[in-house]
């Protein structure tokens, strides 16, 4: 499942749990209705307009990273009612923004940001400007306080669970409208005054497949503890 | 001559880009991980596994589900294989289509909407099965069958693979 976001209360914010001028963060996305707007999906900044957040240009045409007043960067072309995934990583002023279509690679851009602006707060659903609040759903948000290489951004997207624990800040599978961050952090959502629903999420499994020891039924079970003899007996 | 049985865990179902169903989880005491089948459109979700020790005769695919909200209605499930042997085969593996699909209608036994069922369906079309072999697997609800006559979502909640071994 997946949070649904349709007005600027329904946003989650949080100022806890949040990194320093070095993070990745990773989600997916899916624009259910254009408007004659920004959208900000998810921003790392505040206040308005300190903003560094990925979202939809107000032309409806292309998925943007935007920092500040400065002119913001095209990541890929923008549809309706298609998952995408997505990433932010800011390394020091360095930031590589990446998204694409479930079915197709992922783009990415590179921007410096060189007015020295830090993240305060996590906007999920919204930018920093309330008037840019986004229209569509939002699933198996993470983040870290470290810049993941490609690799293990891909790796990230593949699955609702973090496979990458060190350094995670937040994970928020939001598989309904809860605010609960499960990365063990405490760093939990608060909600907008208004509320959220749940629809279909992305096409990805909650984790990886998990060894299972194989044995015919008619073999009798083994004496001693199984975890003594098969690690991966369920 | 024994029966070998593999579970499919929800949460490691794979999925093509469209027609898919939802991860959902509920429960009040304990999680409960499922996959979300919708009632009007044919969604579908895959396993790979490795036929450890398969010998012979027909795959049985157990579908543990529920009813996401109705008490009443038939579900029609549907699985489908294929098989490859590593080493042997050169078809494709990116490329390769499933056998045809076997299905089975189960009916909701009313009283609780959300009571645990189990659906059989005995898988006959094996597309070449062998020992060891790659298997996928393909579960998915025939939302558009006319039998399929159930509201709302069924959450599969696990499955499990299970065949006579050498």
């Amino acid at each position: 499942m997946a949070v649904r976001f349709d007005l600027e209360s329904d946003a989650y914010v949080k100022s806890v749990g949040i990194p320093g001028t070095t993070y990745t963060w990773t989600c997916w996305f899916y624009v259910s209705v254009y408007r004659s707007n920004w959208q900000g999906i998810i921003d790392v900044g505040d206040p308005d307009p300190s903003w560094q957040y990925l979202g939809i240009d107000s032309s409806n045409t292309t998925i943007i990273f935007a920092w500040g007043l400065n002119p913001h960067i095209s990541v890929v072309a923008s549809a309706l009612g298609v998952w995408f995934r997505c990433a932010v990583v800011r390394n020091g002023t360095a930031v590589t923004a990446y998204a694409g279509q479930v079915q197709n690679a992922l783009s990415s851009n590179t921007a410096t940001i060189t007015n020295g602006l830090t993240p305060t707060k996590l906007w999920v659903g919204r930018s920093a400007n309330g008037n840019e609040w986004f229209n569509g759903r939002v699933a198996a948000l993470k983040m870290w306080d470290a810049a993941l290489t490609q690799a293990e951004v891909e790796n990230e997207l593949s699955q609702y669970q973090p496979r990458r624990t060190t350094n995670l800040l937040a994970f928020h599978p939001f598989i309904g409208t809860e605010l609960t961050d499960y990365s063990g952090g405490g760093h939990h959502q608060v909600a907008g005054s208004t509320a959220t629903t749940p629809e279909d999420g992305p096409p990805i499994p909650w984790g990886p497949f998990r060894p299972r020891l194989i044995r015919p039924s008619a073999v009798a079970a083994p004496v001693s503890p199984p975890g003594a003899f098969f690690p991966f007996f369920p | 001559m024994a029966t070998v049985t593999q579970q499919l865990d929800p949460g490691s179902g794979q999925f093509l880009a469209t027609a898919f169903p939802a991860l959902v989880r509920g429960g009040t005491n304990f999680p409960v991980l499922g996959l979300a089948y919708d009632a009007a459109a044919n969604e579908a979700a895959f396993w790979l596994i490795r036929a450890v020790n398969y010998g012979t005769g027909n795959v049985t695919v157990h579908v543990d589900w529920y009813a996401d909200t109705a008490t009443t209605g038939d579900v029609v499930w549907q699985a489908q294989l294929a098989a490859i042997t590593p080493d042997t085969d050169t078809q494709d593996v990116e490329t390769k289509a499933l056998a045809t699909l076997n299905t089975v209608t189960d009916t909701h036994l009313g009283t609780v909407g959300q009571r645990l069922h189990r659906a059989i369906i005995t898988v006959t079309n094996l597309d070449a099965l062998a020992v060891n072999d790659d298997l996928w697997i393909r579960i998915a609800r025939d939302a558009a069958n006319v039998a399929d006559t159930m509201a709302g979502d069924a959450v599969l909640a696990l499955a499990t693979v299970s065949y006579s071994d050498v």
